[in-house]
């Protein structure tokens, strides 16, 4: 019966691989999924016969109905709320860098030490977008960056296909650091009692992540360096939508706000919330937001609301992936039983494999946590490795692949068209250096975690 | 996906613009002069707060005569002001494929070094559903191919106006001397402007070949160029 159960299941995996990747609603999938990745552990549970099985999984295989459904979608989705929380105070955080213009004075203050070079633009805004979205999270804080950057980058002749990617990937290379982002990695690895097993200030975590950003940052500055080697001169004839209105005077204290709060998290241990508090604070202080406390509420109100509509498009997608989460820990079991003498439990293969199949992790495929990567992570985690391995690894290529060079990632759809670059000319253009990356990271997790 | 990323990007709708009809437009962007637009030009330079006003005023002044001054010599030397033989006689290829569509950017041409225009003849083809308020398209695609034509002109002479023109951008003992992007396209346009002996800055084109393609963009950027001018 568990061979059975387990082949169904696998079925069912592919059934949202192939989903996944026709562009089918990830929100719906998850909860397609989820539901059946409940009912088939039950329905086995239900007429095992094998008593080793049954003994080698207590709380999962002798689960009650009750039990189970409470488990999947009652507390998956509750236990989800902490990361839910972080990531509206990290809109609203980011909300008040693009209204006290810091983000804008930011870029604006590097191209001018940049010049006509495009070249060095290209890299000191690479840098300066990694360190933005290194604390910045959202599809709307992405846009509102991009739509000053990539009409820069275009006008000093940088090919629109090298001007997206390279954004695009600035973005992925912050992200590796970004406590919003990490937190919804983090909880796919909670204990019975919901507690974290791996935190974000995990020193040896922490470390990871920062190898993770440059090693992705300085790809990046490959990418550039390589593309406008040979790069002929480009003079275009454009006409771009109306510029917003250029924000108020920025002081220079104030360009350090968007990395306030990971910082004040790594050096000082503050709590990431309060982190984000004292951050938007702080930019409203020294940019004269806080001239009275009426004005201040306001600020505060309007912000708040903006950033949390920024987020709303991806509440329900986070709120259906513990359900899928949880459902997979129910089938552990089966999974265990079709495939646990086929899949190498060697953390030297294993990374192999991830390195050299990176691109799965692309349109939501088996190596991304944000589509069936999941419940990849649900069958390895029952293989028994390490948790930082684990977390490192499914990571890389959620990070490099889907959220870096991803067509299915919101804001990179919406760069793609904006620039009209076409999603082949895209993905030729990334995905190789997106491959390195995820490489050199497999290589540096097996010497760190393996 | 257009007004998903519009409420993400949550700024108001352009402003009510929309209302200005293309005739009206077109009338005001063709009054206004030379040192105006080189006001717009600069809005949209990288490097825009390094100047102030009087220096934005000197360095288009110095731009719009460096394109005059190239499109008369270029003129006299092969005796033709029609920039397609122009075009042949510097031995440039003209490419003219369809323009892609949608986006938050229109392009029209570019050329690319060292000798390769490309005009996105859709723009074109879009601009005749504005009647009579765009030049006919001969004309209008002689205005572009002219516009590119001094970027060509440009790449083969290094000491051009546009390319000596530098600023510094670093404090000393470091050194980082940069072109201004602008004055290229300024000077590109009064080239054009001497060349076809036109009453009127092709910037305006900016605005009016928009319009057919988003109609709510063209009044956005008319709105932030009445904004501009109201500035001054």
């Amino acid at each position: 019966m568990e061979y059975v159960i387990g082949a169904l299941l696998l079925a069912s995996f592919f059934g949202l691989a192939v989903y996944a990747v026709r562009g089918g609603n990830l929100m719906i999938g998850m909860l397609i999924i989820g539901t059946l990745w409940t009912v088939l552990p039950l329905f086995g549970n239900t007429f095992a016969t094998n008593p080793d099985f049954i003994a080698a999984y207590p709380g999962v295989t002798d689960i009650s109905f009750v039990d189970a459904i409470t488990k999947v979608y009652q507390s998956g989705p509750e236990g989800w709320g902490s990361v839910l929380v972080n990531v509206v105070f990290g809109a609203w955080f980011g909300r008040v860098l693009l209204e006290t213009g810091i983000a804008d004075a930011l870029i604006r203050k590097t191209v001018e030490l940049g010049g006509d070079k495009p070249i060095v633009i290209s890299v000191l805004l690479s840098i300066v977008t990694t360190a933005i979205f290194s604390t910045l999270f959202g599809a709307g804080a992405v846009v509102a960056i991009g739509v000053i950057i990539l009409p820069i980058l275009m006008s000093l002749g940088i090919p629109k296909v090298l001007a997206v990617g390279s954004f695009m990937m600035s973005v992925g290379a912050g992200m590796y650091l970004n406590p919003v982002l990490s937190g919804q990695f983090l909880a796919f690895f909670l204990d019975e009692n919901g507690k974290q097993l791996i935190t974000y200030d995990d020193p040896a975590r922490l470390r990871w992540a920062v190898i993770g950003m440059l090693v992705q940052l300085g790809m990046v500055i490959v990418m550039t360096a390589v593309s406008l080697r040979k790069k002929k001169t480009v003079h275009a004839w454009v006409a771009s939508a109306a510029r917003r209105a250029r924000p108020g005077y920025v002081p220079t204290k104030a360009l350090i706000a968007p990395i306030l709060p990971v910082l004040l998290l790594v050096i000082f241990k503050v709590p990431i919330i309060l982190g984000f508090t004292l951050a938007s604070l702080y930019a409203m202080l020294v940019c004269g937001k806080m001239k009275s406390f009426r004005g201040v509420c306001r600020t505060i109100n309007k912000d708040f609301y903006d950033g949390v509509v920024d987020t709303a498009p991806l509440v329900g997608f986070l709120l259906m992936i513990p359900i899928f989460n949880k459902s997979a820990e129910l089938c552990v079991p089966y999974f265990n039983a079709l495939l646990g003498g086929i899949i190498p439990n060697s953390t030297l293969v294993i990374s192999i494999f991830f390195a050299v199949l990176a691109p799965l992790g692309l349109f939501r495929g088996p190596f991304t946590l944000f589509g069936c990567g999941a419940a990849t992570l649900g069958i390895l985690k029952g293989i028994g490795f390490s948790t930082p391995y684990l977390y490192a690894l499914m990571v890389i290529p959620s990070i490099t692949m889907n959220v870096s060079i991803c067509m299915t990632q919101s804001w990179i759809a919406w760069g793609v068209s904006y620039a009209k670059v076409s999603t082949r000319e895209h993905l030729r253009k990334t995905l190789p250096y997106a491959w390195i990356t995820c490489a050199v990271m497999q290589v540096i997790t097996f010497v760190m975690f393996g | 996906m257009t007004d998903f990323f519009k409420r993400l990007l949550n700024q108001p709708e352009p402003p009510a613009a929309p209302d200005v009809p293309p005739a009206e437009m077109a009338a005001y962007l063709r009054s206004l002069d030379d040192r105006q637009w080189g006001r717009y030009a600069f809005s949209r330079e990288p490097l825009e707060g390094k100047f102030t006003p009087q220096q934005k005023d000197a360095y288009t002044a110095a731009a719009n005569a460096c394109g005059a001054e190239w499109a008369d010599k270029l003129a006299a030397e092969h005796d033709t002001r029609d920039p397609l033989t122009l075009c042949g006689e510097l031995g440039l290829k003209l490419k003219t494929p369809a323009t892609p569509a949608g986006g938050g950017q229109v392009l029209f041409a570019q050329f690319v070094q060292p000798d390769e225009i490309t005009i996105f003849t859709d723009c074109l083809d879009k601009a005749e559903t504005l009647g009579g308020l765009l030049p006919a398209r001969a004309k209008l695609q002689s205005i572009i191919l002219a516009h590119e034509l001094f970027h060509a002109v440009e790449e083969a002479n290094p000491d051009i106006y546009t390319r000596t023109e530098k600023i510094e951008l670093w404090r000393k003992p470091f050194s980082n001397k940069s072109c201004i992007v602008c004055l290229s396209e300024i000077a590109a346009m009064a080239f054009a402007k001497q060349l076809l002996g036109l009453d009127f800055n092709p910037y305006a084109l900016d605005v009016l070949l928009v319009y057919p393609y988003d109609a709510q963009a063209a009044c956005g950027l008319y709105a932030e160029i009445c904004d501009l001018m109201k500035e001054e």
